[in-house]
């Protein structure tokens, strides 16, 4: 075979080209080792030879190669590993949601380092005790109605409190969660015809890619997303990789949230204060390849129909109600803890009323039902925690505890007997059952006395925050561990790119020493032959 | 396995994170003296904690009224005793001498008078008071219960005369002196069907004070000592003395200080039942606060140490962060 005299030359200049190419490289990974998301990337190089029989060819092969040529520049990435690390993301979304609500409650009804209503209660106790031991005398029965008092205002500080979370939960839901989630819709439809537009002229556009990928990665801690990536012809035989993201509903269906570069939304429907239950959320897919989109509601019967993501935690905290909810559901989310607390408080009224104003029947007193220790603040309304006061007729002395239905033999009451007292001290301590009507059925979620059931309610929420807080620490630490993996494979490490720079420098001036080499051939060749008798 | 820089600063700051957060809560644990600050730490134990708290509020309670409950009755018992010492006077003194021969029908009219003086200071006795409410009067302790009407010289308790033989009056002296107040200290008060108090399940502190001194009348005669002391002071100051029906008198007097004798008895009884209850609660108390320990406190040895080896560790995990962030080939490249 002939060889072409100047065909040395083309290697070498290939050969430094390459050298400098992967410097450029190596220099593009260590500056980007802080950035986030970033993927390393890496040089690709093919070896260039003859790809067919050359006419030419001699029957000894002596065909050595023409250099190296520059494929591409690619990114090491495991697609494996970002399908499990947002899965993953999906499942600590709905952890974390959970967890911080239940964290903001466990500061409205934890009790263990100050002295709230469990201490108020315990008051009570012994207000009422000393009362049994001096009945009649207005100083003891001022205390008691004193004591009653505070811990009213206690239970009306806590409803308030619970209310007022529910309600800044439903603001971010609404205001932040859900335009943030379809702001990066947007980005991601922007970043899908930027990165295809660059495929289709030659250019991977891997920084692109990286933002998109950090993109998806936050819209999984939203919603549990399933992401592929399909190839799409663009014509004489080429092409490209479109991005597809679904989101799997638990009945099964699959709805398209982004199809290349059509993009779905979200929207919800938030009730008005004071019940903020999440009416509505719903999808509307991105249109496809017809142009058509539907919307799909993804709120059943208070649940939502995703497995995982913030929304779902925050959503089924705001609407589920646990055994309270017809049919019942497996979260225990504010409504529970609104409707057993409101329970305990209205029971609690209303029995103490009973007694009173049975004793004044007894007595044969007029009005009986003035005598009601606890009064509605506002008669039209019906009797819950919010509209719950002690009678004002107490406060002003009108009316009191009675302490005995016993009446002297001339017919008036008798003074220090303290029959009702003991009945006031007794209903305290005895077992009530506590039922609701979830609407076509009676719930009794529990039963005991009020104090007790009061404590149930905190230790229900105790148990559900710890076991909430563990699940998070777990489903964390599975995700760190795919980071790693993830951080292992795509990362930069300083010691690689290093030795990449001491490698390609010396192939550079290798590069450049066989140009000298080559030079120096040539130069013989041109200069230095032929001058026989010059 | 491929290290990388980013993989181990990730994982130097979480685990850094997570020892300051390991250090923070021992310290916590030493500062507050308790194994755990917030509910969600140990639920078992919150609760727990909290269901002690209430025993231990219950039975300082049921500790406070039993001490009054025992000044109280010494009360009552001092009343009752005072009428032991005068009715005794009475007995073994007074109507001994009247008996005696040689007694003047002048004598007799100053024993008459004596008799009559001690009338009213058995009443005051009866009449005694503790802390703004009367001791013996029953269930109606704001108002006086024994009264001496000046003309008839005859005993009234809430506004029944105590000598009658009336049945109306008579079930209705029964009622009152059969009255019981309670106080809960600590028996598991309980109501019964009918929503009285289950005796067992509660104290009785009322004494009524004719339930002691005597009610009613036996053959014409006042079985109550006040009632009797006016008879026999009548009795006393005819000039002709009926002395069948005087010994008739006394006799019914005896009988009736010996009832007040088994009363004084039986509040003695109670007494000691009540201080027996106070001991007991006081025990209780020791055993709760070492129950409310054990579930709460944290062993000061053992927070300290814990918190030391927290202290520790972080440091030597701060150590070794500035060794493995920094150096990398780089460094060492001519």
């Amino acid at each position: 075979m002939i060889r072409s005299t100047f065909a040395g030359f083309t290697t070498a200049q290939l050969a430094l080209n390459a050298s400098q190419r992967a410097l450029d490289v190596a220099g593009q990974n260590i500056a980007n080792i802080n950035t986030s998301g970033y993927t390393r990337q890496r040089l690709d190089l093919v070896s260039l030879n003859f790809r067919s029989s050359a006419t030419s060819a001699t029957s000894t092969n002596q065909r050595a190669g023409f250099g190296v040529e520059i494929t591409g520049i690619s990114q090491i990435r495991d697609p494996f590993l970002d399908v499990q690390y947002r899965n993953q993301m999906g499942k600590v979304g709905n952890a974390d949601a959970k967890q911080s609500i239940l964290e903001q409650l466990g500061d409205i009804f934890d009790e263990t380092d100050r002295d709230a209503i469990q201490s108020a209660f315990n008051d009570l106790s012994s207000q009422l005790q000393k009362l049994s031991q001096n009945p009649g005398e207005k100083s003891y029965d001022s205390a008691t109605r004193a004591s009653m008092e505070v811990l009213l205002n206690l239970f009306h500080v806590n409803a308030t409190e619970l209310q007022n979370t529910k309600e800044m939960s439903a603001e971010t839901l609404k205001t932040t969660d859900i335009t943030e989630i379809n702001d990066i819709l947007s980005r991601i439809k922007e970043l899908n015809s930027s990165i295809k537009t660059s495929d289709i002229i030659g250019n991977p556009a891997l920084e692109l890619m990286d933002e998109r990928n950090l993109l998806l990665d936050e819209l999984s801690t939203y919603l549990p997303i399933h992401v592929q990536y399909t190839e799409s012809p663009v014509g004489s035989g080429r092409t490209v990789s479109v991005l597809n993201v679904n989101i799997q509903t638990t009945n099964g269906a699959s709805l398209s949230l982004i199809a290349d570069d059509q993009i779905g939304s979200l929207s919800i429907d938030v009730e008005a204060p004071p019940s903020c239950n999440v009416k509505s959320l719903s999808l509307t897919t991105a249109k496809d390849q017809n142009g058509n989109a539907t919307t799909n509601e993804l709120i059943k019967d208070k649940e939502v129909l995703m497995d995982g993501g913030s929304l779902k935690g925050t959503i089924e905290m705001l609407n589920c109600s646990g055994i309270f909810d017809e049919p019942a559901t497996s979260v225990k989310g504010f409504g529970y803890y609104e409707t057993s607390l409101n329970t305990v408080v209205t029971e609690f009224a209303t029995k103490l009323n009973e007694l009173n104003i049975e004793a004044a029947k007894q007595l044969g007193l007029t009005n009986p039902d003035q005598y009601a220790l606890f009064t509605k603040i506002d008669a039209t309304k019906d009797l819950d925690i919010s509209n719950l006061q002690v009678n004002p007729e107490w406060r002003n002395g009108n009316i009191s505890i009675i302490n005995t239905t016993n009446k002297n033999p001339n017919g008036t009451p008798e003074t220090t007997d303290n029959q009702c007292i003991l009945n006031l001290i007794n209903e305290l301590k005895k077992e009530q059952s506590f039922t609701v009507n979830t609407g076509t059925q009676n719930v009794t979620f529990f039963t005991g006395s009020f104090i007790n059931c009061y404590s149930d309610l905190q230790n229900t929420l105790a148990i559900d925050t710890k076991s909430t807080t563990t699940l998070l620490q777990s489903q964390m630490n599975v995700a760190d561990q795919i980071a790693n993996s993830r951080d292992n494979l795509s990362g930069v490490s300083l010691d690689e790119e290093a030795i990449s720079l001491m490698h390609y420098q010396q192939s550079y001036s290798a590069a450049a020493r066989l140009m000298t080499a080559l030079d120096e051939a040539l130069d013989v060749l041109i200069n230095n032959t032929g001058v026989v008798g010059r | 396995m491929r290290i990388t820089n980013g993989s181990v600063i990730r994982n130097y700051k979480s685990q850094l994170a997570s020892s300051l957060s390991n250090l923070d809560s021992a310290r916590m644990q030493v500062l507050t003296g308790r194994k755990f600050s917030k509910a969600s730490e140990n639920p078992t134990a919150a609760f727990r904690e909290t269901q002690l708290y209430r025993k231990y509020t219950a039975n300082q309670d049921y500790q406070d009224t039993v001490k009054d409950m025992i000044s109280r009755q010494d009360v009552q018992e001092n009343a009752l005793r005072e009428i032991n010492t005068e009715t005794q006077e009475i007995l073994k003194d007074y109507l001994v001498r009247i008996k005696s021969a040689g007694i003047t029908a002048e004598e007799r009219k100053t024993y008459a008078t004596a008799l009559r003086t001690k009338q009213n200071s058995m009443l005051l006795s009866l009449n005694s008071s503790y802390e703004d409410s009367y001791v013996l009067a029953g269930g109606d302790g704001k108002n006086k219960p024994f009264t001496l009407d000046p003309t008839t010289n005859k005993l009234s308790f809430r506004g029944i005369p105590v000598t009658t033989n009336d049945a109306t009056q008579l079930s209705k002296l029964d009622a009152l002196a059969n009255q019981k107040t309670y106080i809960d200290i600590g028996f598991g008060l309980s109501l019964d069907a009918n929503g009285q108090v289950n005796s067992s399940s509660a104290f009785n502190t009322s004494l009524p004070g004719i339930k002691a001194i005597g009610y009613g009348e036996t053959n014409g005669i006042p079985n109550n000592i006040i009632d009797l002391c006016g008879e026999i002071a009548d009795e006393l100051e005819k000039d002709d003395i009926d002395w069948d029906h005087f010994d008739a008198l006394v006799t019914q007097m005896e009988s009736t200080y010996n009832e007040l004798l088994s009363s004084i008895t039986g509040i003695g009884v109670q007494s000691k039942f009540l201080t027996q209850t106070s001991e007991r609660l006081e025990t209780e108390q020791l055993a709760l606060t070492e129950q409310i320990s054990n579930v709460s406190e944290m062993d000061l040895t053992e927070g300290i140490t814990n918190y030391s080896w927290m202290q520790y560790t972080y440091n030597a995990a701060l150590k070794v962060g500035s060794n493995i962030i920094s150096s990398s080939l780089i460094d060492f490249m001519r």
